[in-house]
């Protein structure tokens, strides 16, 4: 009896060491990683799907109409009101002009506008649109000539009601 | 020879002009016109096509200018389209001139040279050879003369049928505040000019 106490106490730095080492595993395994994905708009083509690594999902179409996924951290956790009327606040402050007027998609969750962004000799339009998903912020931009960018408009807006934070 | 005296039918026929021109036949309208708007471009392509449907034609445009001439009768639809196709109307010029006397006179200084281009070329068949070359010089003159003036009268003649409208298109601030006011961080991420230009 004294004999196996003798060999647990020698041991038990070591089963420490397991525990705290499963411990570490299974804590990290529970911290999510959210990254974007979303539907490729039709005419368009992936070009960044390593979303996971670079936190960043991104399509182009064949004239540059671009448009982008990423993710950010609803910090301070608000509503998709709030962040809707601090990003319409900034882009006022900074001269954008608002082409249109915003919108709403996939039953309101998913808040959208247009702005005019003179670039050279050019208009070009650029979408911003948020989704609030628990603690994180999906945020898709889109731009392109005014032009090409309304020939590609209702299938951008179709995958954007496809775009999605994914946890990993 | 160019030193002639104004007769009698002159005279009258001046006097018949000026009574048969109404001031306000005779009367030139001219628009300077600055507007913001959301997309210049665009406007301009509208501003041309409002024009060209409602009997008028442009004459210039550029990126953020368009030279337009508009029927006098669509100067008021004009104004209502363009309250709505600007954010902001930021200046209306509306210049009015009376052209009438103008016309009137280049009306009879045409008549005038005309009677006298009859005049010389009747002399003509009489001529000696050096009277013949002054003559030659003279009509030469005339006809110099009365297709200047007939080209003065064709521009009252569109000048009073139409309205000339220059619309100068601006952008909302120019130059635009920097980025990076909002107090969130991810906010002042969304940059438009760094998408556009940037990598993905």
């Amino acid at each position: 009896m004294h004999k196996h106490r003798i060999i647990y106490m020698k041991y038990l730095h070591i089963i420490f060491y397991l525990i705290t080492l499963c411990a570490v595993i299974l804590s990290t395994s529970c911290v999510s990683n959210p990254y974007p994905h979303g539907e490729v708009p039709e005419g368009f083509a992936l070009i960044q799907e390593d979303a996971f690594e670079t936190g960043y999902w991104t399509s182009i179409s064949p004239e540059g109409v671009k448009y982008r996924l990423r993710v950010v951290e609803n910090k301070p956790l608000q509503s998709l009101d709030f962040w809707s009327r601090s990003l319409t606040a900034e882009m006022t402050r900074r001269g954008f002009i608002n082409k249109g007027t915003p919108f709403l998609l996939d039953e309101e969750s998913i808040w959208g506008a247009e702005w005019v962004v003179p670039q050279g000799s050019e208009d070009y339009l650029f979408l911003t649109a948020l989704k609030v998903e628990g603690g994180n912020i999906l945020i898709a931009e889109a731009a392109g000539p005014t032009n090409i960018f309304m020939e590609y408009r209702q299938d951008i807006l179709d995958a954007l009601e496809k775009a999605e934070v994914v946890e990993k | 020879m160019r030193n002639f005296q104004p007769k009698v039918p002159l005279l009258l026929i001046l006097i018949f002009v000026s009574m048969s021109i109404s001031p306000q036949d005779g009367a030139t309208q001219t628009l300077s016109i600055s507007a913001l708007v959301a997309e210049p471009a665009g406007s301009v392509t509208r501003l041309v096509s409002f024009a060209e449907e409602h009997g008028g034609y442009f004459l210039t445009t550029t990126f953020q200018r368009v030279i337009l001439r508009l029927p006098m009768a669509e100067i008021a639809s004009f104004r209502t389209f363009l309250e709505e196709e600007a954010l902001e109307i930021l200046n209306y010029q509306q210049i009015s001139r009376d052209v009438t006397q103008e016309k009137a006179e280049a009306l009879a200084a045409l008549s005038a040279r005309r009677e006298i281009l009859e005049r010389n070329l009747e002399f003509l068949d009489r001529a000696d050879v050096n009277g013949t070359l002054a003559i030659e010089r003279e009509v030469t003159y005339l006809l110099n003369e009365i297709e200047a003036i007939s080209g003065r009268i064709l521009t009252y003649d569109v000048d009073t049928k139409y309205a000339l409208v220059t619309v100068q298109l601006a952008f909302q601030g120019t130059t635009l505040p920097p980025s990076g006011g909002s107090s969130f961080g991810w906010i002042n991420t969304v940059d438009p000019y760094s998408f556009i230009g940037g990598s993905y």
